[in-house]
């Protein structure tokens, strides 16, 4: 155990360097699960809107207010053009619009004037604002058209408002955190990347300097127990990394930690943290030099998180891509995240797909590891 | 004597042919990656088919209306919004159960929808059903006011969706855009490496070429600010390269704002460049632990700025303000952004000046631990 004990030497060297990493990492975890929250829910909280009215307050004005504050938060603001696009450029609203003079004049007479709006591009909420609004005024003209006053459509609409479908949740006794939860593993995709690639490649890189290894060849033990108690050594960092990631859910989460999902979540960034041991250990062992390290390890870590989902997610992506990303272990990580969150009933039937991706993410580190065996094999022969 | 060390400083860069490879490499290999990925989102979400079922009992088959507009909507059309199943109840449960469905509709005296979570399927299901309601309460209105209206066609209007909003946001900045911006602001203070790597190679305590810089009698600050400008030169070239890749190979519009970009990428590069020597001669570890600080600040800061997640900048800007305004990498991407979306200078103007201010600091704070570094025999 000689190569594992100086291995184990090594990395104390690079404690230092490690805690920055992990530090740093761990709060973009934190900070990432609890921020990307924009729901797409009808139950979501109400988009903050602003209106600027150039019409007097007619009554018919009063309903739109009155239909707008039922469905968003209303914010002051001055009007001023530039005040209005920084609080939309800083989220501070979703949608603003502007009517015009004399609306409620032309709209009675069953013209079609317009009202202005401007929004956060892409939003959702600004979208489901648009098609509420429309909506509102579409059923307004069907009114005005069958002869209604401004007063009586305000009574009428009222009244259609209040027509609702009747909501039943079923299932409603999971945890209630697992969504975060999933949010925060899929993040930790590019978390466990970057800091296994970048600590295992670093310290793996001390045992690849031209004198150690010709120092390592010469002895009689065997490269491939050479490579195997290095392993040992980065397993051992490795959990440790998964374990402070598991605490730091636990601090976060509490108790639905260990619900039957949180324990599927904890095996399988377990195995997927092995994985990601299994690529360090390979760019370790190929790539020679500090510079090359850091440009992959981001090409690794943020290009594999982007294309798999970690960031975005994998709805929202298209076919293509994830068919691209179907080469990429973080894509089946991501994939078992998505499933475990989704898991209501323990069954066998529904188990299966998980342990199918968890069998993949194995294949993927027998595969990096017999590769990294093999490349050191050959390039044995070139010292 | 500044052009000697000028041009020995430049063949010692050129020749670390890994330092300037890969620092040009990952950003156009992460460019593509991100191209790659959002190139169906900026098209707008690909909306596909809702999975439902409906509970077929008598009660659905009474709601003549429902039904048709249930059909209607599952038609092998364009517009099609639902792949309907017509079970019945415990079928639907068990679909719902195995996600197979986002949802059912169960018709008893009210149109009843059971969900398991609530999602982007699901607001779609219950808009639907609560505008039949709602259009069904409308032509009660419409029937009780005025029953002549009905014969006249009024309802029809119904049908028509007309337009009664006109987009006037300016110009169509999409989210995909600005993870560019977030990723030319990285790649900006990547320059940080270039000064780390410089800065070891005039330092005596770093490297041998360090060591042997030190004992000529030149001016220590000629060495440093000659391998600085020499970072700066390369590293900016190969924003430029990234910014050519962006624009005429992957496409991405950046509006017609080429010098503005140019002066601010060149701002962008120069404190990319002082926090890699603020980083350098703060401390006096090895390189590569000056490395590991450097990339764990860039990546921070353009976490905060928001690389990873856009709504993280919001977030920032909305709770702690003041981040934005000392973070650099929010600096080059807000001023590439409002040169999008502003007409006027003002926020682009602030944001360089901010970048300059940035850069002053760091390079006093850098100055004043710089000086008087004397070495034991080392």
């Amino acid at each position: 155990m000689t190569v594992f004990k100086n291995y184990l030497k090594i990395v104390k060297q690079f404690i230092p360097t490690m805690l920055i990493y992990i530090v740093i990492f761990s709060v973009f975890a934190v900070l990432a699960s609890s921020s990307n929250q924009e729901s797409t829910d009808f139950a979501m909280t109400k988009p903050n809107i602003a209106i600027i009215n150039n019409d007097s307050e007619t009554v018919f004005i009063n309903t739109i207010l009155y239909y707008l504050d039922e469905n968003s938060n209303i914010i002051e603001i001055e009007n001023d053009i530039n005040k209005i696009k920084d609080a939309l450029y800083y989220n501070e609203i979703n949608f603003f619009l502007e009517i015009p003079e004399n609306f409620t004049r032309d709209f009675m007479k069953g013209n079609e004037p317009q009202i202005k709006t401007k929004k956060i591009p892409n939003s959702y909420s600004s979208i489901y604002m648009e098609m509420l609004l429309n909506r509102m005024l579409n059923i307004s003209k069907v009114y005005a058209k069958a002869g209604m006053t401004e007063e009586q459509i305000q009574v009428s609409i009222k009244e259609d408002l209040t027509q609702e479908s009747d909501v039943i949740m079923i299932d409603s006794n999971a945890p209630s955190k697992i969504r975060q939860i999933s949010t925060f593993y899929n993040f930790t995709n590019y978390t466990f990347l970057a800091l296994s690639v970048s600590i295992v490649a670093m310290v793996m890189h001390a045992f690849t300097s031209l004198k150690i290894k010709r120092r390592n060849y010469i002895s009689s033990t065997s490269i491939k127990n050479i490579n195997s108690q290095l392993f040992m050594g980065n397993f051992i960092v490795i959990s440790l990394i998964w374990l402070i990631f598991a605490v730091i859910a636990f601090a976060m989460y509490g108790k639905d930690i260990f619900s039957t999902q949180g324990i599927l979540f904890l095996i399988n960034s377990f195995i997927f943290c092995i994985t990601t041991l299994s690529i360090g250990f390979l760019l370790g062992i190929t790539i020679r030099s500090k510079e090359a390290i850091n440009g992959i390890i981001n090409i690794v870590a943020l290009g594999s998180s982007f294309l798999a989902g970690a960031f975005v997610p994998q709805e929202l992506l298209g076919d293509f891509v994830l068919s691209i990303a179907r080469v990429l272990p973080s894509y089946w990580f991501i994939v078992n995240n998505n499933i475990i969150a989704d898991l209501s009933v323990m069954s066998f039937n529904n188990l299966q797909p998980i342990i199918f991706n968890i069998f993949i993410l194995v294949g993927y580190t027998i595969l990096f590891f017999v590769l990294t065996n093999v490349i050191t094999k050959l390039r044995q022969k070139s010292i | 004597m500044f052009k000697h060390i000028f041009n020995y400083q430049f063949k010692t860069l050129v020749r670390s042919k890994e330092m300037w490879f890969w620092s040009l490499i990952f950003p156009l290999v992460l460019a593509t990656f991100f191209n790659l990925a959002f190139s169906n989102m900026s098209s707008g979400t690909s909306f596909s088919s809702v999975n439902i079922a409906v509970v077929n009992n008598e009660e659905f088959q009474q709601e003549n209306h429902f039904k048709e507009l249930i059909e209607q909507l599952s038609q092998d059309n364009d517009d099609k919004i639902f792949n309907v199943k017509y079970i019945d109840e415990k079928e639907a449960q068990d679909l719902l159960k195995n996600n197979e469905i986002s949802g059912y509709i169960i018709v008893q005296d009210n149109i009843n929808l059971v969900f398991k979570n609530v999602g982007f399927n699901q607001t779609i299901v219950k808009s639907v059903v609560d505008s039949y309601y709602q259009t069904m309460s409308v032509m009660k209105n419409v029937y009780k006011h005025n029953p002549e209206a009905i014969k006249d066609g009024v309802l029809e209007l119904l049908g028509e969706k007309h337009n009664f909003l006109k987009d006037t946001s300016n110009n169509d900045v999409d989210v995909m855009v600005s993870y560019f911006y977030a990723l030319i602001a990285m790649v900006c203070l990547y320059g940080a490496n270039f000064s780390v790597f410089m800065v070891s190679q005039s330092e005596a305590n770093l490297s041998k070429k360090g060591a042997r810089t030190s004992v000529a009698p030149t001016h220590k600050f000629k060495v440093i600010a000659a391998s600085l400008l020499i970072a700066l030169i390369i590293h900016y070239l190969e924003v430029l390269l990234l910014l050519a890749y962006l624009t005429f190979v992957l496409g991405i519009n950046f509006g017609n704002q080429i010098i503005p970009i140019l002066i601010l990428t060149f701002f962008g590069c120069i404190a990319g460049s002082t926090l890699g020597i603020i980083v350098s001669y703060t401390n006096r570890k090895k390189e590569e632990v000056k490395i590991a600080i450097t990339m764990s600040i860039i990546m921070f800061l353009s976490f905060l700025s928001g690389l990873m997640i856009f709504n993280i900048k919001y977030l920032v800007a909305q709770h702690v303000p003041i981040l934005g305004y000392i973070n650099p990498a929010t600096m080059i991407s807000d001023a590439l952004y409002s040169l999008y979306y502003y007409e006027t200078y003002e926020q682009f103007i602030f944001n360089v000046v901010s970048l300059i201010i940035f850069s002053v600091i760091m390079i006093i704070i850098s100055y004043m631990f710089m000086r008087r570094k004397k070495y034991d025999s080392i």
